[in-house]
């Protein structure tokens, strides 16, 4: 009651307090006159206007000018308009928001006084999206990157890109009232006006395109590796990892993972199921897995917090395998060695009891091993001849005094393993840490899958689906057709020997017709040649091949360097008859990349008639330099950087031997391309 | 003078707003009768409830837009994007729902249930949950065979007096109504302690089902469907055990999926078979997170591995008192064949039951939206009405639980309940056989909703709002659009013709 009594009262007040100014009280007539055509706009736009306000009667209030898209109000600018008659002008913003179809908006102006007295216009304005002939991209780092429209509101640009890259995307000036407009990240989406930069990220570096449509701001890439729900977190351009709590028997699905069907999938860890998913075999715990995106596999290792985990007084926590003669994806491509940081978490089974199965020729070489088990990922508590006694009668422990390393496997004598045959090595130390017992069970043949790849109709050959060579017919400017490789644009093939086609799927032969040995890395991703003659590698005698040896020249980088290395030697590219060429990046010794295939600050090489040690070009046969290449290099008995010669790095230099007046008339020549 | 009748009309809708937030029970009598179709002038019939029932089911029109679509914050329905059909909406008509409706005058009754469930004029509640023998809302504790042997099956009263005639009257009221059965319990004589000693346990409360009997318990629920049948009540769907993980309760039988696999292929399967009986069989009707049984997860998706066993499965019920309901996707996921539906949740003192603030928003999430959002053809609550003391209840059964509606022990007043409201906004403009569809455009937080396609030419949108302010959304449906307001903290439904 007591309410009601107050709301009464107030009402009287209000009442008796309105009934004064009764007499005084004006409507007034509020007046628009609109100056400014008002008919279209761009999303984006900043919508000016002139307005003439006036009322005869009472002063003037506000101006208020209202945008709708439909019947949603999206935009409002109100202005105070003090002195009747006056033009007043203002702006309103055209919001540029995704996936708004062009279409007739409302424009609402209304004029009212002080009084509350209101006159109403709307006006069709119809608003289109701005056709950009293009867009910049701007990396972190500053550069930037022209997105060509490829079609209506689609833009984008193709480069080589790490694997991540971050920046905003800047539209220009748009029309008569439009504005220079950037989108940034917020919210997990690419959003007009946001200022974080957008985390584009491929699978992969390498070249790949990067697009963005100004109708819905959706881009592309952002690839993420997952398990099931869970992302990785990316460690640099060709590693991600996750760190998950997993139990045996768990299904985790992968998304994400470019090529996925290629990737080896280790068996100690994982089964794979007919639908993708895996289905993770060791005991339940807390692992780290590590998505190699070159190598296309999964490392797993066991995790005690955040770090690897180490082997625990009681036998639980963690088993390790370092050494020579094993590695995975294949030892081929990845051997351990003695890289400690490379070393092998065995798989917990339970029951204090560590697995590694190994496949005979793919895993772990068949006629040596030399590896032994540690406490942890490096060096420290290890697993000695008196600590791990053997049950196999092919894999021994030594012992130190018996002519192998104290803990070293090795095979007994006239003992191989199989080739294709899959040996679980089991360590079981349910009897204690010194008290291990290793026993390896030969699960027999596994029937290598094969993933062929062929060159030019020629099926190459394998052993671990990542080293493939064979040998092909090629003939001078033909094409050659490769089948079986995937995500060909990131491969580096020898630029002396091949020139990829557009579309990457062939590429055109640059030397002279014969025979090549083509081997094809599908993990270090490179194609390299060598010439043949039959079977065997040409020699200078037998065929014509020239090789190249020494310290600063290297294919694919300084990485691999060819050394005073015979059999790794390089075959110099013969691209005419008695014509050969070696072309290459200048470059770094250490961080060198791809295509580096010189140094910049020190070269000593030469050029020999087979793989090796033998004949050479020299004395009677020396090459001599060409008046190009005495700018940049001088003849010590080797080939050297001329004095005080540096070469420039990033630039491509090439070496050209000319034997076409003889061998004993023969020049070397080097430019700068 | 203009000013003090705008102070006057605010001041009176304040207070009216006032009265309705302090007393949300409704004395029976006329009952608001939701219009089928959009009011007059409008093109799309609109229903809200906020959570301070400022708006309790209230309805209103939309008419369609005539601008151009340019909706920052559209919804647009992908009617080409089929989920699942919809068998229906509802709750459960146990013994003690009956006992309250039968004590209530006639013509009160009639008015609630034909509000309740009258598919035209009514709310339309389409699918309910009935128990085969007793529940712990029963008048007793009974099987309809409690004599050993299995001639020995008849109705009990429970049923010939109680439930059966509500039934008859809803079915009066909506003819096409579903009726799902479950037992809480065999007939004692067909339990066993454990399955090593077979040890006779004539016990309403847990045991397990001697595999024994499995056959004649098959032919008890057949005795049971038919026995419904002869009384004109088409029995739809049924479970073989209510919630067989849990041996608590006032009656109830532990059953694992092993034992119901078994159940299932030798027993109601085959019967229902035998019989020709046309009547679903879901498996499982328990929690999401199978009572934390390790070796009971994934209950039904154990059974549909038995391919005997599948063969007579239609799907699997869930109830809510434990797990997540993301479990329904991981099932669904496993075995996209099979039909999922939501069976059970219930309010109560535990979660502030009766406080419409606090339960419609949560309950529009995890059950009625998020559900059918999971892939459930059916969304069916507990108890569709208890009186004021939550009862009549049994001992050892719930005695915290509230009714959808609650009843006041004069039988004259009732509240109604966020259950109620749920199923409401769902089956008022979801009908069964309409198809849920696929949406596209705006999101937000606190915002949930569900779009279906009707059968008879119309179109549905369920939403909520659990955020603090109102939220404008234009709604697209590829021939018309029209923009709402979603009122803050509210449910809305919409229905408009294609």
């Amino acid at each position: 009651m007591k309410t009601i009594k107050y709301a009464f009262l107030a009402l009287a007040g209000i009442a008796s307090l309105t009934s004064c100014s009764d007499d005084d009280w004006k409507v007034g007539s509020p007046q628009m006159d609109v100056k400014t055509d008002l008919g279209t706009a761009y999303f984006g736009d900043n919508l000016h206007f002139t307005i003439n306000a006036s009322d005869a009667e009472v002063p003037l209030s506000t101006l208020r000018a209202q945008l709708y898209f439909g019947e949603e109000l999206v935009s409002e600018e109100v202005i105070r308009t003090k002195v009747n008659g006056s033009d007043y002008e203002g702006e309103i913003e055209v919001p540029y928001l995704a996936n708004i179809p062009d279409g007739r908006a409302t424009l609402r102006v209304t004029l009212q006084n002080i009084n509350f007295t209101k006159s109403v216009k709307e006006y069709e304005v119809k608003i289109t999206h701005p056709d950009y002939p293009n867009l910049i991209f701007v990396a972190e780092d500053g550069s930037e990157y022209v997105m060509e429209k490829q079609q209506q509101y689609v833009y984008s640009f193709t480069q080589r890109l790490p694997q991540e890259l971050k920046g905003f995307i800047k539209a220009p000036k748009y029309g008569e009232n439009g504005k220079e407009i950037t989108f940034g990240y917020e919210s997990s989406a690419i959003k007009p006006g946001a200022e974080a930069p957008i985390p584009f990220s491929n699978s992969a570096p390498g070249k790949y395109t990067v697009s963005f449509n100004t109708f819905t701001f959706e881009g592309s890439p952002f690839t993420k590796l997952m398990f099931n729900d869970k992302v990785f977190e990316s460690t640099d351009d060709t590693h991600a990892q996750i760190d998950l709590k997993l139990s045996q028997g768990q299904t985790l699905t992968p998304s994400g993972f470019p090529d996925y069907n290629d990737w080896w999938i280790d068996p100690d860890f994982f089964k794979k199921e007919s639908d993708g998913s895996l289905t993770f075999l060791a005991a339940g715990g807390s692992y780290r897995i590590i998505a190699d995106l070159g190598m296309q596999y999964l490392r797993v290792y066991t995790l005690n917090g955040n770090d690897p985990a180490t082997l625990q007084t009681d036998g639980t926590g963690a088993v390790w395998a370092i050494g020579s003669n094993i590695g995975k994806p294949s030892v081929g491509s990845n051997e351990v060695g003695w890289t400690t940081e490379k070393a092998l978490c065995l798989a917990p089974v339970g029951d204090k009891k560590y697995q590694i199965t190994l496949v005979g020729g793919q895993t772990v070489s068949t006629d040596a091993i030399n590896f032994k088990f540690f406490h942890q990922m490096g060096w420290g508590g290890e697993f000695g001849g008196d600590a791990l006694t053997s049950t196999s009668d092919i894999v021994k422990v030594g012992t130190g005094s018996d002519g192998h390393d104290n803990g070293n496997l090795y095979l007994a004598d006239g003992k191989k393993l199989e080739t294709n045959h899959v040996y679980v090595f089991t360590i079981d130390l349910s009897a204690g840490n010194t008290a291990a017992v290793l026993s390896v069970a030969d699960m027999g043949e596994q029937a290598f899958e094969e993933k062929p790849v062929t060159v030019g109709g020629t099926k190459l050959t394998t052993s671990d689906n990542s080293a493939y060579e064979g040998i092909v017919k090629c003939t001078r400017d033909a094409t050659l057709s490769i089948v079986g490789l995937s995500g060909l644009d990131e491969f580096y093939a020898d630029p002396d020997y091949f020139t990829f086609d557009e579309d990457l799927n062939d590429f055109k032969v640059n030397v002279v017709t014969g025979d090549y040995r083509i081997k094809i890395n599908k993990v270090a991703k490179t194609i390299s040649a060598v010439m043949m003659n039959g079977s065997d590698e040409a020699t200078f005698d037998n065929g014509g091949a020239i090789w190249l040896m020494g310290w600063g020249v290297g294919s694919p980088s300084m990485d691999s360097q060819f050394g005073w290395n015979p059999g790794a030697a390089y075959c110099m590219a013969q691209i005419a008859p008695k014509v050969y060429q070696f072309t290459g990046v200048a470059g770094p010794e250490k961080g060198s990349w791809t295509g580096v295939r010189m140094r910049t600050d020190y070269l000593s090489f030469k050029f020999f008639m087979q793989d090796g040690w033998g004949g050479e070009f020299s004395g009677e046969n020396a090459l001599a330099l060409t008046e190009n290449a005495k700018s940049l290099l001088k003849d010590t008995g080797n080939f050297e950087l001329a004095d005080g010669i540096n070469l420039e790095e990033g630039a491509t230099y090439r070496i050209t031997i000319d034997l076409t007046k003889g061998t004993s008339e023969g020049t070397i020549d080097m430019v700068k391309l | 003078m203009n000013n003090i009748k705008i102070i006057l009309a605010s001041i009176l809708s304040i207070g009216s707003l006032g009265m309705c937030s302090c007393d949300n029970s409704v004395k029976i009598g006329p009952q608001p009768t939701p219009d089928p179709v959009a009011p007059e002038g409008t093109d799309v019939k609109m229903i809200t409830t906020t959570t301070n029932r400022s708006k309790d089911l209230a309805v209103s029109g939309i008419a369609f837009s005539t601008k151009d679509n340019m909706s920052p914050t559209c919804i647009t329905l992908l009617p080409e994007e089929e989920y699942q059909t919809m068998d229906g909406f509802g709750v459960a008509v146990t013994g003690s729902t009956c006992y309250n409706l039968l004590k209530m005058k006639p013509e009160d009754r009639k008015a609630f249930l034909e509000v309740t469930f009258d598919p035209k004029n009514g709310y339309g509640f389409s699918y309910v949950r009935i128990s085969i023998g007793c529940s712990d809302f029963s008048l007793s504790e009974y099987t309809c065979c409690d004599q050993e042997g299995i001639d020995n099956f008849a109705l009990t009263k429970e049923e010939t007096d109680y439930v059966i005639p509500v039934l008859k009257e809803i079915l009066a009221v909506n003819p096409s109504l579903k009726i799902m059965g479950t037992p809480w319990t065999p007939p004692r004589w067909m339990k066993v302690k454990d399955l090593d000693s077979l040890e006779p346990f004539n016990s309403w409360t847990s045991g397990q089902l001697n595999p024994k009997y499995y056959k004649d318990y098959g032919t008890y629920f057949v005795k049971w469907v038919k026995a419904f049948a002869d009384n004109g009540i088409k029995i739809f769907s049924v479970t073989p055990q209510n919630e067989p993980l849990n041996r608590g309760n006032s009656a109830s039988c532990y059953m694992s999926w092993e034992e119901e696999r078994d159940f299932i292929k030798t027993g109601l399967g085959p019967a229902f078979k035998d019989a020709g009986l046309d009547v679903k069989i879901y498996a499982f009707d328990h929690n999401y997170n199978y009572d934390n049984i390790d070796s009971q997860k994934g209950y039904p998706t154990n059974i549909y591995a038995d391919d005997e066993a599948a063969e007579y499965l239609d799907g699997a019920a869930y109830h809510n008192y434990g797990g997540d309901k993301e479990e329904l996707v991981s099932v669904h996921n496993a075995t996209p064949g099979m039909d999922l539906v939501f069976t059970e949740t219930s309010i109560g003192t535990w979660n502030n039951g009766r406080d419409l603030s606090a339960r419609l928003l949560d309950d529009m999430e995890q059950v009625a939206l998020g559900t059918i959002n999971r892939w459930c053809k059916g969304v069916i609550v507990w108890n569709l009405m208890l009186d004021e003391d939550r009862g009549p209840y049994r001992p050892g059964g719930c005695s915290t639980c509230f009714g959808a509606v609650d009843i006041n022990k004069d039988y004259t007043t009732l509240t109604k309940n966020s259950h109620y409201y749920i199923i409401a906004h769902l089956s008022s403009v979801v009908k069964p056989d309409a198809v849920r569809i696929g949406t596209k455009g705006y999101t937000a937080n606190g915002l949930t909703y569900s779009a279906f396609k009707n059968s008879d030419g119309t179109y549905a949108l369920v939403m909520s709002n659990n955020n603090s302010m109102a939220l404008t959304i234009t709604v697209e449906d590829g021939n018309h659009h029209f923009t709402t307001t979603v009122p803050a903290k509210s449910a809305v439904s919409y229905s408009w013709n294609k």
